[in-house]
């Protein structure tokens, strides 16, 4: 469902030219469980930010779900962000002024779907991820974990192809990043892909496909789960 | 897009703006105080002048042409000079001028010991109300073709007798509950009682200051206050093509009465109906240039004051436009949402601005004796509106190209 044909990532600060991901080739399916991983500098971010179409690759093609995005115009781009992708992200980036409600329904309020049918649809998604008791509450009294989970609502509110988590338990503590970590896979479990970015070994090892990045560059490519922690 | 897909999606942006001011309403309300003040100013200048404009067409096409008034230089007495206030002396020279001038009507402000600046205390029956005092000739209606809608004037024979006797305007007769009847009313002003024996037209406003709540006979009112009385003059030239031949005798015929240097500044000026029109519509029109020019720098000062808010709350709102770029918000979308907020602030505050105006401006025209009521033409506040939704939109572009352009990636990262 995603195709990465040759992609490459240069950036020319001041003159001085730093390859930030060097061409790289990749097919993800759907329904796929994926995790990048590397140390910082890695590329990973880099990897990220072009497979979620924030940042465009120097060079190379991308096919997301059979469109390819390199001649695209911002609105295009954007339009694509909403309907197929889903982010998650480290710091939850959930707006404070807002109940976990108004956090979810975000995705939508730029769209043409009726306020109520968002609504509706936002209280559904809270109540999967288990926080129907929450939905007026601000982040601001939510925990951690909760807010992660509101996040996730979010994400999956625009029902998008791919589910970007960036680092999605950085900020949890280790009971809270089970719990989370056991919603997305649940997601993944019914079907929903899921790109999972992080650079703790534990939470890629769970992925069952693990992509490893070191330098720019692809160092392994797993298609079972990653058994050997010293590759990073 | 559908017809109904737009109206959701301008509902739902429309939402999204409004939720976005009010969760901030200090803030946006200070942003829009600039605007609200402007436009107040704006709103009551236009407002008092249209009253007043209103007030001179309305005074002046009672009036015709011929007529001619003398009135106080009072540029002499602003001058630091000595005003020399016109006595029934020159009443009297000047109807004693046979050269093709009608009857002269006499008139003069009556202050009593205790006027406030609109008048004194005047009661009747348990009711009392501030007024102003007028002492006139018996032929004032005369002159201003305007008649007692009930009773009668007084005649001359009232005002040789120093008879106690007085008009009210409608207005004041109505507050009072003032009827004529067999007894002829009594008024009670200050320490005296004045019989009713008539009612005039409408109020006690007019900008040739010949109108007033009560109308004393002028024999009256100078052995009242004889000090205070400052007559004013006012006749018609019987012959409309020698006004300038006319204007020229009077003149001399005064100057010569009061002692006037040849080089000294005359107490009075002579001025027809048509040159008091045009003079009052000039002044009027100075003035509100001038005040509408001073508002205009007031206007671009809340502009930039708007543009300087606006710029910093995109820049406190930076992670936020992050992630709304990464939800799948486009640079038009983040653009029209923060010119949208930027022309709400400002409409609101023009609308504020206009309400504030008109209270301002009914409380400005209530001191101003010249002035019947304030008038809005809707032209100005149409006028006013569309400005103000343009001058925010002018006002957000800077703000909205800015947050447009934010890098979703750099945006997201800022901690």
């Amino acid at each position: 469902m995603l195709e990465l044909h040759q992609i490459s990532k240069h950036y020319q600060p001041g003159g001085q030219l730093i390859e930030a991901l060097k061409p790289i080739s990749l097919t993800i399916k759907a329904g796929e469980y994926l995790a990048i991983t590397g140390t910082s500098g890695s590329g990973k971010s880099t990897l990220m930010n072009i497979l979620g179409l924030l940042d465009l690759p120097s060079r190379g093609d991308y096919l997301l779900d059979g469109v390819a995005i390199s001649s695209m115009n911002d609105q295009q781009l954007s339009q694509i962000r909403s309907e197929k992708i889903g982010f998650v992200f480290q710091s939850f980036h959930l707006l404070n002024h807002k109940t976990a409600l108004e956090n979810v329904m975000l995705p939508q309020t730029f769209g043409t779907v009726p306020l109520s049918d968002i609504r509706q649809r936002a209280t559904h998604l809270l109540q999967q991820v288990g926080l129907a008791e929450r939905i007026q509450h601000k982040p601001a009294e939510l925990s951690g974990g909760q807010r992660q989970r509101v996040a996730i609502a979010r994400a999956l509110m625009n029902q998008p192809k791919v589910l970007l988590a960036d680092e999605p338990t950085g900020n949890l503590d280790s009971q809270t990043t089970l719990e989370v970590m056991a919603l997305l896979e649940a997601l993944n479990q019914q079907g929903q892909t899921l790109i999972l970015v992080t650079h703790e070994p534990e939470i890629a090892r769970r992925a069952r496909r693990c992509l490893v990045l070191r330098d720019g560059e692809v160092v392994s490519d797993h298609l079972q789960r990653c058994t050997d922690p010293t590759q990073f | 897009m559908t017809a109904q897909a737009k109206f959701y999606y301008l509902h739902n942006h429309l939402r999204s703006c409004l939720n976005e001011l009010r969760s901030h309403a200090l803030r946006s309300m200070l942003t829009t105080l600039g605007i609200v003040i402007a436009v107040a100013g704006v709103i009551s200048i236009v407002a008092i002048t249209e009253g007043m404009n209103h007030s001179l067409v309305k005074n002046f096409s009672q009036l015709g042409t011929e007529t001619m008034m003398v009135r106080q230089n009072i540029f002499k007495a602003m001058n630091n000079d000595v005003l020399q206030p016109m006595t029934e002396r020159e009443w009297f020279a000047l109807q004693n001028l046979q050269t093709g001038i009608s009857a002269v009507a006499a008139f003069s402000r009556v202050e009593l010991p205790g006027t406030g600046v609109s008048g004194v205390r005047i009661s009747y029956a348990g009711r009392s109300q501030i007024g102003r005092l007028l002492a006139t000739s018996a032929n004032l209606p005369q002159m201003t073709g305007r008649y007692p809608i009930d009773g009668r004037y007084f005649a001359d024979s009232d005002s040789d007798a120093r008879r106690r006797v007085c008009l009210v305007s409608e207005e004041l007769a109505a507050t009072l509950n003032l009827q004529l009847g067999a007894n002829k009313p009594l008024l009670q002003i200050g320490n005296f009682q004045l019989q009713v024996i008539g009612i005039m037209p409408g109020g006690n406003r007019d900008i040739l200051g010949t109108s007033a709540d009560v109308y004393l006979p002028l024999g009256f009112a100078m052995q009242l206050n004889p000090k205070d009385i400052a007559l004013e003059f006012g006749f018609r030239s019987l012959d409309e093509s020698n006004t300038e031949h006319i204007k020229r005798q009077v003149n001399q015929l005064l100057r010569q009465i009061q002692g006037t240097r040849p080089n000294e500044t005359a107490n009075f000026v002579i001025e027809n109906a048509t040159e008091l029109k045009q003079f009052q519509t000039d002044t009027l029109g100075t003035i509100r240039t001038v005040l509408l020019l001073v508002i205009a720098i007031s206007l671009i000062v809340g502009c930039i004051g708007i543009m300087n808010v606006m710029l910093a709350s995109v820049s406190e709102r930076t992670r936020e436009i992050g992630l709304l770029r990464a939800i799948g918000a486009s640079q038009s979308y983040i653009q029209s949402l923060v010119l949208t907020e930027a022309a709400i602030l400002t409409t609101v505050g023009a609308l504020a601005g206009i309400l504030l105006g008109l209270g301002i401006a009914t409380i400005i025209a209530a001191g101003i004796p010249q002035i019947e009521q304030v008038i809005l033409p809707p032209a100005a506040v149409v006028l006013t509106v569309c400005c103000a939704i343009l001058v925010g939109i002018a006002c957000g572009a800077l703000p909205a190209r800015k947050a447009a352009l934010l890098s979703p990636i750099t945006a997201l990262n800022l901690e």
